[in-house]
């Protein structure tokens, strides 16, 4: 099928023209008929490329789209028919890899391989295959054509390189170089047949070249530029010899306000709108975009010029530029400094090569002018330097010449006075006067150094050479200067050897230099030598002045000699100078054609040289030595004098006052004057410069300090801060003394923190006063301050002053003392040293902490807190705190008082006090312990054993130990503290709390230490330290138990002496079955009184029984009533007869004292036949009471006590006793009541005797006591004996029968209780014979005849003397009720609880139940 | 014939006291067991026997059945006739025997 080949159409766009093709995809042939088969390869579909720029990558290989051309519409006919040579042509350009093209027959046929699509033929592939050449390249065929016909014709191959052709390939004319030869293929015939190209690119390498040219070349010249406009000439002549890549070129630069001004172009002829002269800031329809460029600086292209500005020049090239790059300026610091404008080779598309070749170009552009500028800105300020240093030495020359003439009026009169020998000065104006002309000199020296070098600067200084003798003059003029070197300790060594020729200088310039230097090397070097050499150095000489000076530091050679400078050293004899010395050595060595240097090491020293050549000729005459410079170097020099000053007594001797002034300045004169005014008033020390003035203010303490300020070393504000530092020193009012004037200068000094500020010069007026102020102001402020200090340290209290936050930062004496921290230790910072530790003692610390935070927060507190002494003690503290506000500061004042003793004392003596208390309300032994013990233990916090091993036996029991190993190291312990008499501590197994402290379980401590013979011991609860308080005390405490216990055990002992004793003389204890008697004194504890019982056993089985009443009670009737029952035992054994012993006992009642007035019964009773004799000595009357009931008093035979009427005779009476009679005989504290007659209450005893007859003596006694005497009630001695007669006596009957039903209980309970009462059975013991019978009863009648038929109920009673029987009994059956378990088994449980014996006996029969009672009581 | 028994039944805020007076017999516990049993086991009850003359098993096992359900204290003076009978029967091991109230 047939291609439909439209021609190619030119599109024109912005770029130029350019082809596009435009006609549809050339369609795949089909198969085998295509080149395919000749050429090989698979039929492929062409695509057609269709585009602005190159062949797209992704077509098929030209091979390919060979294979599948339709070759027959082309000159070259169907590839079947190409002759052998065109097909291997094809073959060969195909497969190779150069670029290659060929053209075959007369239209030459366009064939080219993938190389050559893919370099040059560009969007032309595919529809140049098989085309003629002269149209594939018709842009260029003019070129081509010649080329083409010669080789063509000729036969012979061309050569081209680089050849410049506009290519359409890439969619626009493009400028492209090709290195290309057209040779000849030869047809059959041998002439050509068809035309070989091989051709390669070379625009990049052509264009790269080109451009790089560019930049070198305006590299190179660049570097050569310096001002602005050279940088912009050069960019010019660059920028415009390359016209193709340039066709034009614009640079502006911003100025301050960014408008940009245009400051360069090429390859546009001025004026032209596309090249303003300026382009404001602010312009938007600018020809260029200049805001942009500065606000937002980056490339842009600008792409409508034609729009803009017309037609432009067209370069090189035929064809304007359409557009231009702007490319920024970059400037330093913010913002471009400027941008370029490159008009586009229209002929190259902008691409990345491109943009960087502007942009380096820009770079270029950019450096040359940042460094033009650079310069620019370096030559105006060098230019204003120099500027600077012409007016200073105009000034210093113009001033200087003002100074000379006072000058000059100073020093002459002064030289007069000082020379006046006619009327000459005291001593002490010559002194002032020599100061002022020394002074006067040295200024002058100065001015004429400043003027001389002025003059040289100005160049109207010359040197007046002459021929001299250089080596001469040199030593002539070191040897002036000896003195000075020699004064100040230092050695001088010179060398001047003979020179072969004089040397033309000028002699006063040269002893200028010479001078200079030694005068230099002298100010500093402190020690060590100097040396002069001067030596031949052939064509010149050379002078060197070396020296072991501090030397000079490395970075300051070069600057020294700068005029003005002054190299800031360190140590010099004097800072004074103005820093001209050795410019001007410089200076005048220049003038000679000479030069000055140093080497200097610093620290070591250094060597000034000057070089001279010997010169030609002199200029000037030989002149006499003109008024010299020598002496006024010399006296300067002298005045750096040595370190030992002029004898400060001189000035000291003078004075009476107590201040001492520290006066401190590098200038010898000056310290003189001041030492000179101030001595008079003060007494006045004088240091040299800071270091040697802080030394003498540590030792000497002045009360002030006057210090230069501008001194070496240490100056004034060094010197200041450093004695502010100090504590000693920091109070010291320091005064500076300045030559720098003005406020300023004043302001900063005082700042710094001088007191006071005086300019130089100053009046000594001033001075004086000012001195004087400062030294009155300092005393009152000290004096307070002293005052204060010592106020606080005479303080017994310990105090100590904390800031805000509670950090201590000043104690005084006490209270260091007092915690063992003093004032070397300060400042304390909370928590303070003396806190409680916080891991071994928490609740203390704690407890410190609180009062401490207390006392901060509310700015008082007080109160008594534990606290560390630093040597480990623990001790109390009484702690109050108060705050006080400091001006706009709170600090706190803490007063301390150490109260441990007396917290201690407190409680020991309280622990003691109680513990004595308590000790004195204990009774008898066992209670002393008991007490003892329990308060031991209280006050220790521990369990309180002891151990005592009396002699007393019954004396208090040891407390049992605890088990275990707490027992035997008790028992260890206190055995211990037994035999040694010491407190023994018994340590604890666990850890140490602390270094030096020991934790204990216990301690023991002997009772007595003398005695041995026991020992306490505490067992603490929890392991616990123990303090020698504690084990003093504890020790005090044990001791003072041990004794309470010894006195108990006396008192223990006398009491039972008391007893015993008491007890004898006491009628006996026991006494026969049938005689009960009681016995109770009225004055307790004694046990015994007045009253008195006897039973005494008489022969014959027969009773005696006394009762006897002394008068009064206690020990004293006691006394009385031994003597007396003694004595009527024994006439009683004597005598038979009541009467007879009673007669006796008046008689013996008589001797006895107090025995006078005793009451007595005694009686007899005789069981033979059943009488009782009696005797009564006005005693109260027995009682004698039948078991029936019938009562009788035996009033017989009243008569007088005893002794009333000795030797009355007395009579006695019989009564007869029946078996089971009871005789009751008593004193009458049983029968006595306040209130009544004697009868009422022996009528009381009498009925309560007949109530309870039936009691057996001794229950009877009983009973008649308890219910007669209630104890509290006893107020008199009771004495009470009780008989019953024994026998045989009949007992009382009871029997009574009722039916055993419930409502008979009652009644049956009510005639037994009467049967009771009626016959003597006392109603406690009735009573419970009532309930043990009724529960029988009730038992009967509830079991025994369950039937329903009531039965039977028996009851029967006997009552004997002491006894009572009961029986009840049925004729039912009674179930024995079970013991447990059932209420009803209480009733056994009752009657055998409320009888001696009850007895059930349960037959088929019935019943029984035996109830008897002892009548007791108890 | 049947003792009447005297019993004067006092409520306190704390307690109730009951007052007997007389003999207490197999043939009036009936009515000590009816007053008895009304008082709640949390309620402490107080029994004075003071006046009492006449106590046997009947009586006393009241006291027990009460000493084992609720609280019981029961007042005896050491003078007191059937003190002892109380000892005897050991009712201080289950109820509180006291000599005196404290307000008396």
């Amino acid at each position: 099928m047939s291609q439909d080949r439209g021609p190619l159409e030119p599109a024109n766009d912005a770029l130029g023209p350019h082809y596009a093709y435009a006609g549809p995809a050339p369609a795949p042939a089909r198969p085998g008929e295509g080149a395919g088969a000749t050429l090989g390869g698979p039929a492929a579909g062409a695509e057609g490329g269709q585009g602005t720029s190159r062949p797209s990558a992704g077509s098929g290989s030209v091979a390919e789209v060979m294979a599948g051309w339709d070759w027959a519409s082309t000159p070259v006919g169907p590839a079947q028919g190409w002759p052998a040579t065109l097909r291997t042509m094809v073959q060969v350009v195909l497969a190779s890899r150069f670029p290659m093209w060929m053209g075959w027959g007369p239209e030459l046929t366009f064939f080219y391989n993938d190389a050559y699509r893919r370099d040059t033929l560009g969007v032309k592939h595919p529809w140049a295959l098989g085309r003629p050449a002269r149209e594939v390249w018709a842009e260029i065929w003019p070129d081509l054509e010649p080329r083409v016909a010669a080789v063509m014709e000729s036969g012979s191959a061309t050569w081209d390189q680089a050849l410049l052709l506009y290519l359409q390939r890439s969619g626009y004319r493009e400028e492209t170089y090709h290195t290309f030869s057209y040779s000849p293929v030869p047809g059959p015939d041998g002439a050509p047949e068809g035309l070989l190209c091989v051709v390669t690119e070379e625009t990049g390498r052509v264009i790269g070249e080109r451009r790089m040219t560019t930049l070198r070349q305006l590299a190179s010249e660049l570097s050569g530029t310096r001002t602005e406009a050279e940088v912009f000439a050069a960019v010019r002549s660059r920028l415009s010899q390359n016209r193709r890549d340039l066709p034009f070129t614009l640079v502006y630069a911003y100025d301050a306000e960014g408008r940009a001004s245009l400051v360069s172009s090429t390859g546009l002829q001025l004026p032209h709108p596309a090249a303003p002269e300026q382009i404001g800031p602010g312009a938007t329809e600018a020809a260029w975009p200049a805001g942009v460029m500065r606000s937002e600086p980056r490339l842009l292209v600008v792409d409508d010029l034609r729009r803009r500005f017309g037609q432009l020049p067209a370069g090189a090239c035929d064809e304007p530029p359409s557009a231009a790059a702007v490319v920024p300026l970059a400037g330093r610091g913010e913002g471009p400094s400027g941008f370029l404008v490159a008009g586009l080779n229209p002929y190259r598309a902008f691409d990345s090569q491109y943009e960087g070749f502007l942009e380096l170009l820009a770079g270029q552009v950019a450096a040359g002018l940042a460094s033009a500028r650079a310069y620019d800105a370096e030559r105006r300020r060098a230019e204003s330097l120099a500027e600077l240093d012409r007016a200073k030495t105009e000034f210093f020359s113009n001033v200087s010449h003002e100074f000379r003439t006072p000058l000059t009026l100073i020093l002459g009169p002064v030289e007069d006075s000082l020379n006046d020998n006619v009327d000459p000065l005291p001593s002490a104006q010559v002194a002032r006067l020599e100061v002022v002309r020394r002074n006067a000199r040295r200024l002058r020296r100065l001015v004429n150094d400043m003027l001389d070098f002025a003059r040289i600067e100005g160049g109207r200084l010359q040197a007046e050479t002459v021929p001299t003798d250089l080596d001469a003059l040199t030593r002539d003029v070191v040897a002036s200067f000896a003195p000075a070197i020699e004064q100040a300790d230092l050695g001088l060594e010179v060398e001047c050897a003979a020179l072969p020729r004089p040397v033309v200088v000028d002699p006063d310039m040269w002893e200028k230099i010479v001078l200079n230097l030694l005068s230099n090397a002298l100010k500093f070097t402190l020690e060590g030598t100097i040396r002069v050499s001067l030596t031949d150095g052939g064509d010149h000489v050379c002078l060197s002045v070396s020296d072991t000076g501090v030397g000079v530091p490395a970075n300051q050679l070069p600057l020294l000699f700068q005029r003005f400078h002054r190299a800031p050293l360190s140590a010099a004899r004097s800072h004074e100078g103005t820093g001209i010395g050795l410019a001007l050595v410089h200076e005048l060595a220049r003038l000679h054609g000479g030069t000055a240097g140093v080497q200097s090491t610093e620290g070591e020293g250094s060597n000034f040289w000057v070089r001279l050549p010997y010169g030609e000729r002199g200029t000037g005459t030989a002149v006499p030595q003109r008024d010299s410079a020598r002496q006024a170097y010399l006296d300067e020099a002298l005045q750096w004098g040595p370190a030992t000053e002029v004898a400060p007594e001189d000035f000291a001797s003078a004075r009476t006052a107590e201040a001492t002034v520290l006066v401190v300045d590098d200038n010898p004169d000056m310290r003189a004057h001041l030492a000179r005014l101030m001595s008079p008033y003060w007494r006045v020390v004088l240091a040299k410069d800071g270091e040697h003035a802080l030394a003498l203010a540590r030792v000497q303490r002045p009360d002030l300090v006057l210090t230069d300020v501008m001194m070496p070393g240490l100056d004034g504000f060094g010197l200041l801060e450093a004695l502010r530092a100090d504590r000693e020193t920091a109070t010291v009012p320091v005064i500076f003394l300045s030559a720098r004037a003005g406020e300023e200068a004043a302001v900063e000094g005082l700042e710094a923190g001088a007191d006071d500020y005086l300019v130089k010069p100053f009046s000594a007026v001033e001075l004086l006063a000012r001195v004087r102020s400062n030294l009155e102001l300092a005393r009152l402020r000290n004096r307070d301050a002293a005052w204060r200090a010592a106020l606080v340290e005479s303080l017994s209290e310990g105090v100590a002053v904390m800031g805000p936050s509670g950090t201590v930062t000043e104690v005084n004496a006490a209270f260091s003392q007092v915690l063992g921290y003093g004032s070397d230790g300060l400042p304390y910072e909370m928590p303070y040293p003396w806190f409680p530790d916080p891991v071994c003692e928490p609740e203390d610390h704690a407890r410190m902490l609180a009062v401490m935070g207390t006392a901060l927060r509310h700015g008082r507190c007080g109160g008594v807190v534990p606290a560390r002494h630093r040597d480990g003690r623990r001790i109390h503290l009484e702690v109050s705190v108060v705050s006080v506000d400091d001006e706009d500061e709170r600090r706190f004042v803490m007063a301390v008082r150490d109260v441990t003793a007396d917290l201690l004392a407190t409680e020991r003596e309280a622990a003691l006090a109680r513990f004595g208390m308590r000790l004195a309300e204990a009774g008898d032994v066992r209670q002393v312990q008991e007490v003892g013990l329990d308060e031991l233990g209280r006050l220790f916090g521990a369990d309180a054993h002891l151990e005592w091993h009396a002699a007393v036996p019954g004396a208090g029991p040891s407390a049992a130990v605890g088990a275990g190993e707490s027992q035997r190291t008790g028992a260890e312990a206190m055995d211990a503290a037994r035999e040694t008499g010491r407190v023994v501590l018994i340590p604890g197994a666990e850890a140490v709390f602390g270094p030096d402290e020991q934790w204990y379980t216990g301690m023991a401590a002997p009772l007595e230490p003398a005695a041995h013979d026991g020992a306490v011991w505490l067992s603490f609860a929890t392991l616990r330290r123990v303090s020698l308080e504690d084990r003093a005390l504890f020790g005090l405490l044990s001791g003072y138990l041990g004794q309470a216990m010894r006195r108990a055990q006396l008192f223990d002992d006398s009491k039972a002496v008391a007893t015993a004793l008491q007890r004898s003389i006491l009628g006996p204890q026991e006494t026969p079955a049938a005689v009960a008697v009681h016995y109770a004194p009225a004055v307790r504890p004694l046990e015994v009184g007045g009253d008195w019982y006897d039973v005494v056993e008489l022969p014959d089985g027969r009773l005696g029984l006394v009762v006897g009443d002394c008068v009064g009670r206690g020990l004293q009737a006691a006394t009385v009533m031994g003597q007396l029952r003694s004595a009527c035992r024994a006439l009683l054994l004597q005598m038979s007869s009541p009467a007879q012993v009673l007669s006796a006992l008046d008689t013996f009642a008589e001797r006895v004292p107090g025995a006078a007035c005793t009451t007595v019964f005694c009686g007899v009773l005789d069981p033979r036949d059943d009488s009782l004799r009696f005797c009564s000595a006005g005693h109260l009357p027995a009682a004698l009471v039948s078991f029936d009931g019938a009562a009788k008093l035996l009033n017989h035979n009243q008569s007088l006590p005893l002794g009333v009427l000795p030797g009355t005779q007395r009579s006695e009476a019989a009564e007869q006793v029946a078996p089971g009679a009871l005789l009751v005989v008593y004193t009458d504290g049983l029968v006595e009541r306040r209130g009544e007659t004697i009868d009422v209450g022996i009528g009381r005893l009498v009925d309560a005797v007949r109530e309870a007859r039936a009691l057996t003596p001794r229950a009877l006694t009983l009973y008649l006591t308890r219910l007669l005497v209630p104890d509290d009630a006893q107020k008199d001695d009771v004495a009470l004996v009780v008989y019953r007669q024994p026998g045989e006596v009949a007992a009382a009957r009871f029997a009574v029968t009722v039916e055993a039903v419930p409502r008979e209980l009652a009644g049956l309970r009510r005639q037994l209780c009467a049967w009771l009462h009626q016959h003597g059975v006392d109603g406690q013991s009735a009573t419970e014979l009532l309930v043990a019978c009724g529960e029988a009863c009730s038992n009967a009648v509830e079991h025994a005849y369950p039937a329903g038929a009531p039965g039977q109920l028996v009851v029967e009673g006997e009552i004997e003397p002491g006894r009572v029987r009961l029986r009840v009994s049925d004729t039912g059956r009674w179930r024995v009720p079970a013991q447990r378990g059932e209420d009803r088994g209480r009733g056994l449980q009752i009657m055998r609880g409320l009888t001696s014996r009850a007895e059930v006996v349960g037959t088929g029969d019935g019943t029984t139940v035996d109830l008897v009672k002892e009548l007791l009581v108890d | 014939m049947t003792e009447r028994l005297a019993m004067d039944v006092v409520e306190e805020p704390e307690a109730v006291v009951i007052r007997l007076a007389g003999d207490v017999d197999m043939t009036n516990v009936g009515q000590l067991r009816a007053t008895v049993s009304q008082v709640a086991a949390g309620t402490l009850l107080v029994v004075d026997v003071n006046e009492v003359g006449y106590l046997d098993s009947a009586g006393i096992a009241v006291l027990f059945e009460r000493a084992k359900r609720g609280r019981l204290e029961v007042v005896a003076a050491p003078g007191c006739p059937i003190r002892r009978v109380l000892e005897v029967v050991a009712i201080g091991q289950l109820a509180t025997l006291s000599d005196s109230r404290p307000d008396d």
